[in-house]
């Protein structure tokens, strides 16, 4: 028997903990894996977002 | 035929001469029964007894109970805090309450498009610490995750939800203490929208929100931006632990 296991990193997981243990602000909406609405002062956060959707205005 | 003005043939049993004494009869005899002595006994039937009663400890009191807090309908179209439980003279305590359970239903009223927000405000606060966690599916299946931390609101919907005018929806919502974190007040709300077919499921943590450690004087109610109709309601039962 064949066992398969996803251990993808979650990427923007990791910075939301982060940003929560460092108690900096962030709003972000996420819709079928794609961000669609993003407020927020972190670089990372930002940088990520914009990667995952070149739309984002 | 004639009346000797005796209407009982016996006086027995029927003398109670001590406090909270009361009269039964034992399958031979009419008898008095005492109380037990015990505060807060309740009087049960127990067929071991000759009387086939008895003084006991009530059985349900250790299971607690729940008890309406708060119960109104809007009469007239409003927005801002539309219903508020307030207990500020008597605050719910995490001593006597566990958690309560709130249910909501109304309609929207207002311009398209319908921007509104839908909030579950606890003690009056305007602390911009609540975290909240979340997802709205729609009618297909599409579902929006958002987190924000920390929020001004501990916001139930928004108007990618409540979108348009005459929208009805049902929301129950559980809130309750955290003995650990003695100032937080934990929400999970579920709201459907059943005019378009959306719904919300929320779980917040206002972090810090309560004015005083371990009891709660405000529930609060309030929409942003445009209005709930009349005939909207919110119900409050609180969950007494003791």
């Amino acid at each position: 028997m064949t066992h398969l296991v996803d251990d993808q990193h979650d990427e923007l997981n990791d910075i939301l903990v982060n940003l929560r243990k460092k108690k900096i602000f962030y709003k972000i909406k996420v819709r079928e894996g794609k961000v669609i609405y993003l407020d927020t002062k972190d670089k990372d956060l930002i940088k990520l977002a914009k990667k995952n959707n070149p739309e984002l205005k | 035929l004639s009346f000797n003005g005796d209407l009982y043939s016996t006086d027995e049993g029927l003398e109670l001469t001590t406090k909270g004494q009361i009269h039964t009869h034992n399958a031979s005899s009419n008898v008095g029964l005492g109380v037990s002595g015990n505060n807060d006994y309740v009087l049960v039937e127990d067929s071991t007894t000759a009387t086939g009663l008895a003084w006991k400890v009530n059985a349900h009191a250790s299971g607690g109970s729940q008890i309406k807090l708060y119960d109104n309908t809007l009469t007239v179209n409003g927005s801002g805090t539309v219903f508020e439980l307030d207990s500020s003279a008597d605050p719910l305590t995490a001593t006597d309450y566990s958690y309560f359970n709130c249910w909501l239903t109304g309609t929207t009223d207002g311009t398209n498009p319908y921007t509104t927000t839908l909030n579950f405000i606890i003690d009056r606060s305007t602390a911009n610490t609540y975290y909240q966690n979340g997802q709205y599916v729609n009618a297909t299946g599409v579902q929006t995750w958002d987190s924000s931390f920390p929020a001004t609101t501990g916001e139930l919907a928004d108007g990618t939800i409540l979108d348009s005018d005459n929208c009805l929806f049902a929301c129950h919502i559980v809130g309750g203490f955290n003995p650990v974190q003695t100032k937080d007040f934990n929400l999970f709300s579920k709201l459907f929208q059943y005019s378009n077919g959306y719904n919300a499921w929320k779980q917040i943590d206002g972090w810090s929100v309560l004015t005083t450690a371990n009891e709660i004087s405000y529930i609060g109610i309030g929409v942003g931006t445009n209005d709930l109709q009349a005939g909207s309601r919110f119900t409050i039962f609180g969950n007494k632990v003791t």
